[in-house]
């Protein structure tokens, strides 16, 4: 963690910080030498800024980005068909809409599933190059893309829910039935990695540089 | 101030980990990617209806082991091939005989067949070849090809001069159980067809060298009095035609893998193939017609088959089957005449034919084997009996006697008339009887024959008159009587074809002889001089 003073004033040059549970601000004049901070009203731990908040990050999102490439290219969803088995992977479901003349369904699976993911990671990864590089320009842009990551996390799961639920309902015996195909654990992981990396990021960060 | 000591972190974070598995993971998949990437071959294929790249699978035995990958024109615009990508499990088997062909739905009189194909989309199927030479072109066949010899049960090839009207899957019936299924059907070089089929392994045993094979399509009325028999095959082979299998009992195990069998046209021409052929030649119009039964002491042994005219456009000729157990009954002396109803003032006779039409009727006799008969117009003038004493009377006429009439001794039925004959000379009658077994002691050198027929009237107005009557049957029927002279007077015993004469009437003194003698079997010394002549029966016109 750096501990250069900017020429800007922030809550850490002046000694405070927040608790992330309770939001209670603590003056800390000094980090002690043994043991962590904890708030004095909720007894959570304290700190500046997230700990070690840049190389998890950048573990998680790299972790994200390689397996990125199974949850792509793995057949995702296994339909059988009177003994005829399909699989298919995440781009044959979209162009399989596309090709029906559904643009609308096609396009929302195409910006969940792939288009999100892929924004999330390229995000993440410039905001941590701008950190490492100490870039200075566009920090409030790079704000706006995080808060934008933080958020749409939680709906890029919407093709597994697809799934989930079509394995559920699509389940006649031998007559047709579906189930998930091996990219959907990598998507899955792919998904909670970049949360991850979202929530152990600390933005602060960007103007600390 | 004094300031806190800033630790350096040692190593590295643990969270650092999860990237490690991550391209652990995804370094793995390359791995098994590589790993299972398949072998690309190409299959020349007429046209690409029904299947799609990266969809359409080939399949063997219901597995996936292949995927289209993609198509290409061939240069002459004739063919297509299709890029598939085999499974690396595959890459053995993958042999210059391997086949390829293209499910597809069928729907036609015969079959259904493909009818998965209809919502999964047509598909490749793969038959792994034999052969050991490896290949990455195949071109698929039009059909399904054969269920190949190595697949378990009993191969057979069935050769038919017919048409058989048959197709691949068609039934193979043994009792009109499923037992088997036509394989293939192909028109030979010299227009005979050549059936393959296969008898399920657990119906192996009911095929022997004695299995017959006969062609089973549909329905038969056979209308024949007096009876009319309809033959219904299971539906199945109605609709695609089928192959019928009768195993006479005592063949032996076929152990050849590829035995031929002849396939007949229908069950009759099955059952009659190991019967004999003969060929018979007439004269004279007998009414006879295909199907006419040949008897034997009252018992059908065979059937005429066919009747055609020879080209001298006289005689008719006849070909006939005889129950192959009784060849024994084909010599050259055989004789061989029709029999049909005859309406005359003496009664009716061969009444059964009315109905059953006629028929031949065969005697068996001496000589070496032979095949070809001719049929005669009446029977034969003499039909000696194997057993007991075999005479022949002369007479100068026949008077009532005729076949079968009874022979009597003390008004006892002791033999009968087998047949009778002009002399060679015209001179007088021949007439031969059979003594039945016990009483043939009773006939020697010596003894009396003379005719029972009728009533006989001896005397006139002024003298006594004598009626001499026999027993009502006699004297209605006629019949033979004799008599044995007493003691030393009674000469020796005699053989077979004796001749003696047959009086008109008894003497008085004939009729008191009763000589004491024993009943028994003939000595064979006595058979074997049996003259030849009882044996030849000859025509009696």
């Amino acid at each position: 963690m750096t501990t250069e003073f900017h020429s800007r004033q922030t809550a850490m040059a002046a000694g405070l910080m927040c608790c992330h549970d309770c939001g209670k601000l603590v003056t800390a004049d000094k980090t002690p030498e043994h043991g962590v901070l904890a708030c004095p009203r909720c007894d959570a731990s304290i700190h500046y800024r997230n700990i070690n908040a840049v190389p998890r990050t950048w573990a998680l999102i790299l972790t994200a980005a390689i397996l990125l490439f199974p949850a792509n290219l793995l057949p995702i969803m296994r339909v059988d068909f009177l003994g005829s088995q399909e699989h298919s992977t995440i781009m044959d479901g979209i162009l399989y809409f596309f090709h029906s003349g559904e643009y609308g369904i096609g396009l929302i699976i195409f910006i969940a599933s792939v288009l999100v993911p892929l924004f999330k990671i390229i995000g993440m990864i410039l905001i941590l190059l701008s950190i490492r590089f100490k870039w200075k320009t566009w920090l409030r842009h790079k704000t706006i893309i995080f808060r934008f990551i933080q958020f749409v996390g939680r709906w890029s799961m919407l093709d597994i829910f697809v799934i989930a639920l079509m394995s559920a309902l699509v389940d006649f015996g031998t007559f047709t039935s579906t189930q998930a195909g091996p990219a959907a654990t990598y998507f899955t992981a792919v998904v909670m990695c970049s949360m991850f990396a979202a929530m152990t990021f600390d933005p602060r960060l960007l103007w600390d540089a | 101030m004094e300031r806190p000591i800033v630790k350096t972190k040692k190593g590295i974070s643990p969270i650092w980990i999860l990237p490690l598995v991550a391209l652990l993971i995804g370094g793995w998949l390359l791995y098994k990617d590589f790993q299972e990437s398949g072998i690309m071959i190409t299959v020349r294929i007429k046209d690409a209806n029904g299947l799609t790249i990266g969809k359409t699978q080939v399949m063997f035995k219901g597995l996936p082991v292949g995927t289209l990958k993609g198509f290409q024109v061939t240069p002459d615009l004739q063919h297509i091939d299709a890029r598939i990508e085999m499974a690396k499990e595959a890459k053995e088997k993958l042999t210059s005989d391997t086949k390829f062909w293209v499910v597809r739905p069928e729907v036609s009189m015969n079959r259904i067949t493909g009818l998965d194909t209809l919502v999964s989309g047509s598909y490749f199927e793969v038959q792994p070849g034999i052969k050991t030479d490896q290949s990455h072109f195949f071109n698929a066949l039009d059909e399904p090809p054969p269920l190949s010899e190595r697949v378990p049960g009993l191969h057979l090839t069935l050769q038919s001069p017919h048409s058989t009207s048959l197709s691949p899957t068609s039934p193979v019936l043994f009792k009109k159980v499923e037992v088997g299924e036509v394989i293939s059907e192909t028109l030979q070089k010299d227009g005979s067809i050549e059936t393959k089929i296969i008898i399920y392994p657990q119906f192996m045993s009911h095929i022997t060298t004695n299995s017959r094979f006969y062609l089973s399509s549909g329905i038969q009325l056979q209308a024949d009095l007096p009876k009319i028999s309809l033959q219904v095959e299971p539906i199945k082979a109605i609709i695609r035609g089928g192959v019928s299998v009768e195993t006479v009992p005592g063949g032996k195990t076929i152990d050849d893998k590829t035995k031929e069998f002849p396939l007949f046209k229908d069950q009759q021409t099955a059952q009659q193939a190991d019967d004999i052929e003969i060929q018979l030649t007439f004269s004279v119009d007998h009414g006879l017609e295909t199907g006419a039964d040949i008897r034997y002491q009252g018992v059908k042994i065979g059937a005429v088959t066919q009747i055609e005219l020879e080209d001298d456009l006289k005689t008719v000729r006849a070909k006939a089957h005889i129950d192959k157990s009784l060849n024994r009954l084909l010599n050259e002396n055989t004789y061989i005449w029709a029999v049909s109803p005859r309406f005359s003032l003496a009664g009716v006779s061969n009444l059964d034919t009315v109905i059953r039409g006629p028929y031949l009727n065969l005697i068996p006799g001496s000589g070496k084997p032979a095949k070809v008969f001719q049929v005669r117009d009446a029977r034969p003038v003499n039909l000696p009996e194997s057993n007991g004493l075999n005479l022949i009377l002369q007479t100068d006429r026949l008077g009532s006697l005729g076949y079968d009439k009874p022979v009597y001794y003390r008004q006892v039925q002791v033999g009968h008339t087998t047949g009778y004959e002009l002399s060679a000379t015209g001179q007088n009658v021949l007439i031969y009887l059979n003594i039945h077994e016990p009483y043939v002691n009773l006939i020697r050198e010596n003894t009396m024959f003379w005719n029972i027929s009728g009533l006989r009237i001896k005397g006139g107005l002024m003298t006594s008159m004598k009626i001499s009557t026999e027993s009502m049957a006699a004297i209605l029927d006629g019949g033979i009587s004799f008599s044995t002279p007493e003691k030393e007077d009674m000469g020796n015993r005699v053989a077979n074809g004796h001749h003696f004469t047959l009086h008109s009437d008894a003497d008085d003194a004939w009729l008191n002889w009763s000589p004491a003698l024993e009943l028994g079997a003939l000595p064979d010394k006595l058979i074997q001089e049996q003259p030849k002549k009882d044996e030849t029966p000859t025509s009696s016109k």
